[in-house]
């Protein structure tokens, strides 16, 4: 090994030994950092709604549960002072929320879309169905009409007015 | 029957059918919009704490809609500003927040909720202004919506 890459290994080690002495032992309450990846996950969960709205999905059910983590984020910064280990509980349990609304975010931005789809779809085929049937009310009326007037008069006899 | 009274009849009827079906398609553009308001204790527009004591709390309810035609990230803001404070619809308050009220909105929901506030300073003039921010989505941050309301108190020592 040359004398360059020992220096810059020992240079490397050094730097990581003061990374790690430097860090701050996480403390037994809830911290700052617990706060803001609750928040932002809250924020990230809330993007995915959104979108999944903006695809045509039913979302209410996801706002309803992203304002439980919301809720818990707030009893949380209530209780930090006094209870510490319920703030960190309740910070965990919104971040635990707000994840799975953005992963249930998905499966109801793909069923609106496919149910955007078929609605366009619907409302194509009653426009084809109503041009065709007009169609051919315009291009057969005369004849169906003719004889569905000789089906219903079938059975009946033209008497003279003085017999 | 007439020929020709028969193809309008017959052209009209298709033709409203043919709107029916495509009514559901066409996205109307209405107005869009938030809605903020301050409400005193008795959560009417009456009432409002004029004189309050120091560090004492006094209850107001705040008034959110949504009319964005679509679903919303609201953040209200609650700050301290004095006489000199510049706030407007396009510039928030440069002032410390004392409290921050969060809620996600659907169309056309309305979020009504108390604020138990309490001032540590006191002095004549001071303003609550109460802002209201919303997320914007492509850029991940709250954006002042430029809707704000304000009290005036008289704090007493």
């Amino acid at each position: 090994m040359s004398p360059s890459v020992l220096w810059r290994c020992r240079i490397s080690i050094t730097l990581i030994v003061l990374v790690i002495s430097t860090t701050p032992i996480s403390s037994h309450g809830a911290t700052g950092g617990q706060l803001e990846t609750a928040a932002n996950s809250v924020n990230s969960a809330f993007s995915s709604v959104y979108y999944a709205e903006q695809n045509g999905g039913d979302v209410s059910a996801l706002v309803v549960k992203l304002n439980t983590a919301i809720f818990l984020i707030q009893k949380a910064q209530a209780e930090n002072a006094t209870d510490p280990d319920a703030a960190t509980a309740d910070l965990s349990n919104a971040t635990t929320i707000a994840q799975m609304v953005s992963l249930n975010s998905s499966s109801v931005s793909t069923s609106g879309s496919i149910a955007r789809q078929l609605r366009l779809y619907e409302s194509l085929g009653t426009v084809a169905a109503a041009l065709g049937l007009a169609a051919l009310a315009y291009l057969k009326g005369d004849r169906v009409y003719r004889r569905l007037w000789l089906y219903v008069y079938r059975n009946h006899v033209v008497k003279k007015n003085d017999e | 029957m007439n020929k020709q009274i028969a193809t309008t009849i017959l052209a009209s009827i298709t033709i409203l059918v043919i709107i029916a079906a495509l009514a559901p398609l066409i996205s109307v553009r209405e107005p869009r919009y938030s809605e903020l308001g301050i409400l005193g204790p008795t959560r009417t527009t009456s009432g409002y704490p004029t004189i309050v004591p120091v560090n004492q709390s006094f209850l107001l309810y705040g008034f959110v809609k949504n009319h964005e035609g679509h679903v919303e990230d609201y953040q209200l803001l609650v700050k301290v500003g004095n006489q000199t404070t510049l706030v407007s619809n396009s510039t928030y308050a440069n002032a410390p927040v004392i409290s921050t009220y969060w809620q996600i909105l659907s169309e056309n929901e309305t979020w009504t909720f108390p604020m138990n506030l309490s001032l540590n300073h006191a002095g004549n003039d001071t303003r609550i202004i109460f802002e209201l921010w919303s997320y914007d989505v492509p850029s991940s941050s709250y954006e002042y919506t430029g809707l704000w309301d304000q009290i005036w108190l008289n704090v007493t020592a």
